[in-house]
């Protein structure tokens, strides 16, 4: 069953007298459980994105100008304020990277965790605060009833995200959305927090959108996985598949970009040459053109589709590029063939 | 003494005091950022120094740089004393830093070129206002850049081009040893791997020695021949690279590593993960044994009073400092991850 489902999001902002299109005609599905994985450099569009999804994007500067968001069938985006605020942190919560600037320092961990559960849920105090204690041992936090009464400095990094988790889950959410959930923690800590968000989700049977730029975060938990460049999805596809079989050059020079821990180390890396696009003032054609191996005339005139590849496969790219040999340092192995010729 | 040597660091500590209060200021704890630390480097190599944040691996830099004071210890570089005294005004040319922020790093109201061309004529390197000039062009031609690139501002690049004018920079000085603090971490996966490859071509090209500082253990895996992993401001495990990532025998570097993500989906989800449970204690009141011992899942009651030395392994390639060396490869399996 299909539990969100994205098509023709466009969003822009206003940025000193100019328009960037940070996203553009960006369309995803997810089904119930299951876990979508974003992945894109900075600026490549996928907090924006997100946070359109949960009708976040500050406005003014910023407008959703073209899309729909169909969030268990109903459309998000033209929701009522009061309706979309029944939504969020009830059927659809949010976590975020920085898990110090998303808890209020004033309050203590205690009164955060039971206001969602009073304001959602209409719990009395007294079995909310059972609830909250009940929620930080869930995510592993120890000593969970007194540390309920401590302020957000009192965490560790590690900590705090995993009490923004346990308010996030506190109403078995139909759908998380996590905004580089470990990015700011150090890579054992990491571990932790991903092995908590992966278990709950079986637990609850929840669905999450993944965003991060670490592909070994996405090959490790994500079902589907969407890559994003320049403000649109430029590949997408089953996790398995998309990694064996990257279809999309930027997929490719990504991968290859990557030091591995699990290839050997004697051959140089394969990077993307140049760098990203602006936001403002991006090609005419085909995004990627400029930073393209394989790019020809028709790239840097006219945008390609955004086309079936395969099985239950897409992506956004005028040609057949494949990776022939095993591993993605294999170069001058790419089979092009015009599609349109 | 080995002539290949550029670096010793011997028993370094470097401690800072934790003082509390304004007016009645009363010194109530240590910090021990780093508390013991040896290791050589030379010439022409890469020596990996990796750990998670706190670790004391930054400071380890500083010190080397004489940035900071060490409280115990000492470094020599090329056969001299480094660090804290005088003599290291003459051996900061010879040894450079390269940030993690290069932005931050670079003068915003000084052209590339003049931020090029001071450490030429600071250290009198070339005389003459053309040679200084060409040598500029030379360096911009170096990392990637242009001639052209000379007479804008830093604001004016990416981060990916900023960190080039960092490298720049630090190569004007016509050092022998780079430190480079995170230099990677702040870019897009896309750019480091270009940062990564242009480190790699300059130590060909010109035979540096790099101390490189990180936490991503697979940077420090592609571009090291060496690797020291540090927890609480002591190495904990170090060796040649094939030693570390093949055959690891500290507890905390098995569960590091068993904790990357790979971006294979096949490898990552059949992989066994050591999941370490709680944070790295602080630092102001460290446990009195194995710095590890609280979080270490084979940790027996030795070890919580025991500190372990770093003991040799194989000569030359792997030292561990474990109580329970000999037993951690059968306690806590992991899979071989490398294929091929």
């Amino acid at each position: 069953m299909t539990i969100l489902d994205v098509s023709g999001l466009s969003v822009r902002f206003a940025s000193q007298g100019r328009t960037v299109h940070a996203v553009e005609d960006v369309s995803f599905s997810l089904a119930a459980g299951e876990t979508l994985g974003i992945v894109g450099e900075s600026g490549s569009g996928k907090s924006v994105t997100a946070l359109s999804v949960m009708r976040l994007v500050p406005t003014p500067p910023g407008r959703i100008v073209a899309g729909r968001v169909l969030f268990q069938g109903r459309d998000l985006l033209t929701l009522g304020d009061e309706d979309i605020r029944r939504i969020r942190g009830r059927e659809i919560a949010m976590i975020f990277q920085d898990p110090m600037t998303s808890l209020n320092p004033v309050l203590t961990i205690g009164r955060q965790l039971t206001e969602v559960l009073e304001v959602h849920l209409g719990l009395h105090p007294r079995a909310a605060r059972n609830e909250a204690v009940d929620l930080l041992k869930l995510v592993g936090i120890p000593e969970a009833a007194s540390r309920l009464d401590e302020y957000p400095h009192r965490f560790s990094g590690g900590m705090r995200q995993r009490v923004m988790i346990a308010m996030a889950v506190a109403c078995k959410p139909r759908l998380l959305i996590a905004d580089e959930p470990t990015t700011a923690l150090d890579v054992t800590i990491q571990a932790q927090i991903l092995e908590i968000l992966s278990n709950l989700q079986r637990e609850l049977g929840m669905a999450m959108v993944l965003i991060t730029h670490d592909l070994g975060v996405v090959a490790g938990l994500a079902d589907r996985v969407a890559v994003m460049y320049g403000g649109q999805i430029v590949e997408e596809g089953p996790t398995a598949a998309l990694f064996a079989d990257p279809r999309m050059p930027y997929t490719i020079g990504l991968l290859g970009s990557i030091p591995r821990l699990d290839r050997p180390d004697d051959r140089r890396l394969t990077p993307i040459r140049g760098k990203p696009p602006e936001a403002a003032g991006r090609p005419v054609g085909c995004r990627f053109a400029p930073r393209c191996q394989h790019v020809a005339p028709v790239c840097r005139t006219e945008a390609p589709p955004f086309r079936p590849i395969g099985h239950d496969r897409h992506a956004r790219c005028h040609f057949e590029v494949r990776l022939t040999d095993e591993g993605v340092h294999a170069q001058g192995s790419r089979v092009l063939s015009p599609k349109d010729a | 003494m080995d002539s290949g040597i550029l670096l010793v660091v011997e028993g370094l500590e470097v401690h800072f005091p934790v003082r509390r209060g304004v007016v009645f200021e009363r010194h109530v704890g240590t910090v021990k950022a780093v508390d013991g630390v040896s290791f050589v480097l030379r010439r022409g190599e890469t020596l990996g120094l990796v750990g998670e944040s706190g670790c004391g691996k930054t400071t380890v830099g500083r010190a080397i740089l004489g940035l900071v004071s060490p409280t115990a210890g000492k470094v020599v570089f090329d056969g001299q004393i480094a660090g804290g005294a005088k003599p290291a005004r003459l051996l900061r040319r010879r040894i450079q830093l390269i940030f993690q922020d290069p932005y931050a790093s670079l003068n915003p109201r000084m052209s590339v070129g003049e931020a090029i061309a001071e450490p030429v004529r600071l250290h009198g390197l070339r005389s003459g206002e053309t040679a200084v000039q060409q040598r500029v062009r030379e360096l911009l031609d170096l990392v990637g850049l242009s001639a052209a690139h000379a007479g804008r501002f830093p604001h004016e690049f990416s981060g990916g081009q900023r960190q080039r004018i960092g490298i720049a920079r630090a190569l004007a000085c016509e050092p022998e040893l780079l430190v480079c603090d995170e230099p990677v971490s702040a870019l897009d996966v896309s750019i480091q791997a270009q940062i990564v490859n242009l480190l790699q071509d300059l130590q060909e090209k010109l035979g540096l020695s790099y101390l490189f500082i990180a936490h991503g253990l697979n940077v420090i895996k592609h571009i090291s021949h060496r690797v020291a992993v540090m927890y609480m401001g002591q190495i904990i495990e170090t060796g040649d690279k094939a030693a570390i990532y093949k055959a690891p025998v500290h507890p905390y570097t098995r569960a590091l590593l068993s904790a990357v993500p790979v971006p294979d989906p096949a490898v990552e989800r059949g992989r066994r993960r050591i999941i370490l449970q709680g944070d790295v204690p602080s630092p102001m009141n460290p446990p009195p044994g194995c710095r590890f011992s609280g979080r270490c899942p084979i940790a027996s009651d030795r070890c919580d009073i025991e500190m372990p030395a770093l003991i040799q392994r194989v000569p030359g390639a792997h030292d561990v400092a474990c109580l329970r060396a000999g037993e951690s490869a059968a306690l806590m399996p992991l899979a071989a991850l490398e294929s091929g």
